[in-house]
């Protein structure tokens, strides 16, 4: 009788361990513990055996039970696992492959660096105003102390419109046009950000355009100085190049500001050592700015000795040129896919 | 402008290398553009503002702005100082000339010198020398002569033949109408009014500021000169240079306006090294004419307030050594100062002129930068802003690129489109025919755009929101549109319609509009100027109640053709403004349905020419308020149904209701009366 067990354990052993699918598994549990399995049958004979055997019989027997199902079942869990691997090992794909993409559009770069400036200014508390392009000469020139034979228009040149009209129409030349417009309707203290498409008449190349966008600012309130005005600038361009980039500011003139500034950064492409970019200078201008002439606040019926006001512009083509490293200011309005998918 | 850096060295007496002087300048002056090195002298060629020009337009002004800018004392103030040219100059003889001024205020000073030479040499080598580095081409010694002392003192001369000025009189006015003359580099001019002008008894001889008369300039053989150094109105001075279209750098300082105690210092000059080169004699006393001298310029000045302006706690002895160093008389009034502003600043005029003066010699550089301390207060909002935002990255998750075009247009770009011109607004100075107008409808840039990026591409998708303007009683009407384009090559161009509209719809609906709709014009598509753009039988108007807010369509082939479009095109355009009114940000919860939805399907046959609306009209109010939604998902036409003229749609209809779940029946007895309402109307259904 031992030595069946022992023979039954010898060939359970084996044959559990040879089975390689989930249905032979079945076939060697039911030979063995089934009905009429083997083990099975020596189980059900002990009960004829001698006392003194049967216990002793009954326990190796039973042991040897525990020891089968416990192979069986560690052989099921192999094969499943195993059974699953190879499913899934079918299922292999190719990750290599390219993405399917669903077809995004892309924001114009213009768009994209306007937002960047615009939401700096907005977590300072500043509101968006607009005002038409096509402008009047009063709010483009004269009320910005820039009266008909001021030869600094000549910086400025201009698209007119056609005389036969009720007003004399020009082109916007610069945002600060929206300044009195905005003014005659609103009391300060209040900080604003003007953007929008302005016009000059000029001979277009790489960096000139006939058409671009601004972005003005304006801060009007009881107290303000040159240096809200340069702590604004730095903060703006820092945001925009980082930390580290270096800037300077320095004397300028425009006839609607007084004390006139200028901030530049130093060239992004030669980093100070002089290139074609920023002819030999090192510097870029972006920011120019001043303190609000009084003539401006007269014009807009605001009395210079209760206010202040600090202005400044930016020219949002020429951040985006520098930022995106673009060589030529006309791609920008040439609606040319190839350019526009970039960003 | 030019400068020579060695006579500015001359009369500034400063250490500093042109590099390290236009590093200054740059800060708290004004712009150094570039050094040229010319023999051995340096160019330095500077950006002088226009409200700088009388007092930094030229040698003696620049040297002092240096010495200004570097601490310096100016070494030669022999010119720079200057006014007691009365005092030396010996009374000689009497004038030959008579001069009168029409009105002081075209002429607030004039004077002048007669002079008597033996020849004509070339100037000496040094003047020659400098004249280069400006960038002036020497000519002959009185040419160079009054070129050279304007550039030393600012103060333009002019050297009249004296023999050619006929009856011994000179009068300044203005011009009229119609009068003619011929200048010195022989070009003939047509005046119109208000140029300043000289004539004589005869004739006209010079364009006062501008440029001399060839009738009466100095020539090889002149003996006798009459040397002019006058102060001219600077605005009539700027607009006839402009109306001529001509500009020296006479005109310029001209333009920006020169003080009026310069013309003695100017004439004393050049009458010093006309003698001194020439060995000119005087022929007479030094004419002037000249009005009561005016009483100097005193600003207050507050310290307290200029400090608060720059942001820099700065005191008063600093103020007042700013202005000693400026060479600008200061008196305490006070706490305050008046400051007593020298003739030649004529960019001085008011405290915040003054505050820029302080703050450049203080140096921008120092001032510690800060942030505005006011308090936060909200800004106004802006919707119409708000809601382009919202629509652009709507647009651009839906597969469309912006583009951002020029506003321009012209005849040929309008022909093309069949556009009217005449409610396009023209530019008076136009600079090529592309920039005739201004584009009266700026859906027609982006759909040029479409064609020509075919070139590249199969498949375009742009949008952009832009201005369109129109003329309308006088006054220019501006219009911010919104414009969708699309086309795909070898397509029909009704999926391209579909897929527009659809955009449309999910942007319209993603901005809280639902209740629009589109509004197939029968009656008008014919003869409706805007839809000349669209195919007639492919274009919709975009409604919201009885309120048009666009336009969608396929662009009319006969404009693809004139385009030259290699595909069909579907575009839309949307008034930026009527959307933005319209736009909702408000949302509010429905309760979703506790009892389950049931979908039946059913396909209808209808003639070609039904619309899905009719059928859906139909539907709708039959299925009464149990039918929560219709979905057409099947639009569909075979040959057998084309030869009879007829296709079919199919629709998912759903039934739901808030209160109990919907029992077989019910549902049945609702698809019957749908099926028998769209069978009354002689269509087939299967369902």
């Amino acid at each position: 009788m031992q030595h069946n067990l022992i023979k039954i354990r010898e060939n359970a052993e084996k044959e559990i361990s040879d089975v390689v699918t989930r249905d032979a598994l079945e076939t060697t549990r039911i030979q063995y513990l089934g009905r009429s399995g083997a083990l099975t049958a020596i189980l059900r004979s002990i009960k004829e055996l001698p006392e003194d055997e049967r216990r002793k019989v009954g326990e190796e027997a039973n042991h040897l039970r525990v020891h089968i199902e416990h192979l069986l079942e560690e052989k099921r869990a192999h094969l499943e696992r195993t059974n699953q691997e190879t499913i899934l090992q079918k299922e292999w794909i190719d990750v290599t492959r390219p993405g399917i993409r669903i077809g995004k559009g892309h924001l114009h770069p213009i768009t994209k660096i306007r937002r960047e400036i615009e939401a700096i200014f907005i977590s300072m508390g500043f509101g968006v105003v607009e005002g038409p392009e096509v402008e009047l000469e009063h709010y483009n020139f004269d009320a910005l102390n820039l009266p008909e034979t001021h030869p600094a228009r000549e910086m400025q040149d201009t698209w007119w419109l056609e005389h036969n009209l009720k007003e004399r129409y020009l082109l916007r030349t610069q945002v600060t046009a929206i300044q009195v417009r905005f003014m005659e309707k609103n009391n300060p203290p209040f900080r604003i950000i003007m953007p929008g498409v302005v016009y000059r008449r000029e001979a277009t190349d790489t960096s000139h355009e006939i058409q671009f966008t601004q972005m003005d600012g304006l801060v009007v309130d009881k107290k303000v100085s040159l240096a809200d005005l340069k702590g604004i600038m730095e903060t703006v361009l820092k945001r925009l190049f980082g930390d580290n980039i270096k800037t300077r500011l320095r004397a300028g003139y425009f006839p609607f500001v007084e004390p006139g500034v200028e901030m530049d950064i130093e060239c992004l492409y030669c980093r100070q050592k002089g290139c074609s970019l920023c002819k030999q200078s090192g510097w870029i201008e972006v920011f120019p700015g001043g303190i609000v002439h009084p003539h401006v606040f007269k014009t807009a019926g605001y009395n210079s000795k209760d206010w202040q006001g600090i202005a400044w512009d930016i020219g949002v083509d020429r951040i985006a040129i520098l930022k995106y490293k673009i060589p030529d200011l006309r791609l920008l309005r040439s609606g040319d896919l190839r350019f526009l998918r970039q960003f | 402008m030019k400068f020579s850096y060695n006579w500015l060295k001359e009369i500034a007496g400063f250490k500093e290398s042109p590099q390290q002087l236009a590093e200054i300048l740059n800060i708290r002056s004004f712009e150094v553009e570039t050094i040229e090195k010319v023999g051995n002298d340096f160019a330095i060629d500077a950006k002088i503002p226009t409200n700088r020009i009388s007092d930094a337009g030229h040698h003696m002004g620049f040297a002092r702005e240096i010495s200004a800018v570097l601490n310096l004392k100016v070494k030669n103030q022999k010119i720079g100082r200057g006014g007691n040219a009365r005092k030396t100059v010996q009374k000689i003889g009497r004038s030959s000339i008579k001069i009168s001024v029409a009105a002081e205020k075209l002429c607030p000073r004039y004077t002048a010198q007669e002079l008597e030479i033996e020849k004509i040499t070339p100037s000496p080598q040094w003047m020659q020398e400098r004249l280069i580095t400006c960038g002036m081409r020497p000519i002959d010694a009185v040419v160079d002569i009054t070129n050279y002392v304007m550039l030393e003192t600012g103060q333009p001369l002019h050297a009249f033949d004296l023999d050619k000025i006929k009856g011994g009189k000179m009068t300044i006015r203005e011009s009229k109408m119609g009068e003619e003359l011929v200048t010195l580099d022989g070009i003939p001019h047509t005046l119109s009014e208000e140029v300043i002008v000289i004539e004589d008894t005869e004739r006209l001889i010079d364009l006062a500021g501008i440029m001399g008369g060839r009738n009466s300039c100095v020539s090889p053989g002149t003996r006798k000169i009459l040397v002019q150094a006058a102060v001219f109105d600077p605005a009539k001075i700027y607009k006839a240079a402009r109306a001529l279209n001509f500009s020296s750098a006479a005109s310029k300082i001209y333009s920006a306006g020169i003080d009026l105690d310069r013309t003695q210092i100017g004439l004393q000059r050049v009458v010093e090294l006309f003698t001194t080169i020439l060995g000119a004699k005087r022929l007479g006393p030094v004419i002037d004419i000249s009005p009561k001298k005016a009483a100097p310029t005193r600003i207050r000045f507050r310290p307290e307030h200029a400090s608060g302006a720059i942001g820099q706690n700065l005191t008063s002895a600093f103020y007042k050594s700013v202005f000693a160093r400026l060479g600008f008389g200061v008196q305490k009034k006070g706490t305050d100062f008046l400051v007593e502003i020298p003739s030649i600043r004529r960019d001085i005029q008011i405290e915040e002129d003054l505050i820029e003066e302080v703050a450049r010699m203080f140096g921008y550089e120092k001032i510690a930068p800060k942030l505005p301390e006011s308090p936060i207060a909200l800004p106004p909002s802006n919707d119409e802003y708000f809601w382009a935002e919202r629509v652009r990255d709507t647009l651009v998750g839906a597969g469309f690129t912006e583009s951002i075009l020029y506003e321009f247009t012209g005849d040929r770009e309008l022909g093309e489109f069949r556009a009217n011109a005449e409610q396009a607004p023209r530019l008076e100075n136009p600079m090529n025919p592309e920039t005739k107008y201004l584009v009266p409808r700026v859906l027609i840039k982006y759909i040029s755009s479409v064609a020509e990026n075919l070139r590249n591409f199969d498949s375009v998708r742009i949008f952009g929101i832009a201005k369109s303007f129109r003329k309308e009683g006088g006054i220019i009407i501006e219009r911010k549109d919104l414009i969708l384009a699309a086309t795909q090559k070898g397509a029909s161009g009704e999926d391209e319609f579909y897929q527009m509209k659809g955009v449309i719809d999910q942007l319209l609906e993603g901005i809280g509009i639902s209740d629009h709709w589109y509004d197939e014009m029968i009656e008008s598509r014919i003869k409706n100027q805007e839809s000349r753009v669209f195919h007639p039988y492919r274009m919709a108007e975009i409604k919201i109640g009885d309120e048009k807010i666009g336009n969608i369509g396929e662009i009319h082939p006969a404009i693809l053709k004139n385009i030259k479009s290699k595909a069909r095109i579907v575009a839309a355009e949307i008034d930026m403004a009527t959307l933005a009114q319209l736009a909702t940000a408000e949302q509010e919860y429905r309760p979703i349905g506790k009892y389950p939805a049931v979908v039946r399907d059913i396909a209808v046959r209808v003639p070609h020419d039904t619309r899905a609306e009719d059928i859906l009209n139909i539907i709708e109010p039959t299925g009464g308020e149990l039918l929560i939604d219709t979905d057409l998902f099947d639009y569909f036409q075979d040959e057998a149904m084309n030869e009879s003229d007829q296709k079919s749609l199919a629709f998912h209809l759903i039934f739901q209701s808030p209160e109990r779940t919907l029992t077989d029946a019910e549902i049945h007895k609702r698809m019957t009366q749908i099926q028998e309402a769209l069978e009354e109307k002689g269509w087939t259904v299967r369902s």
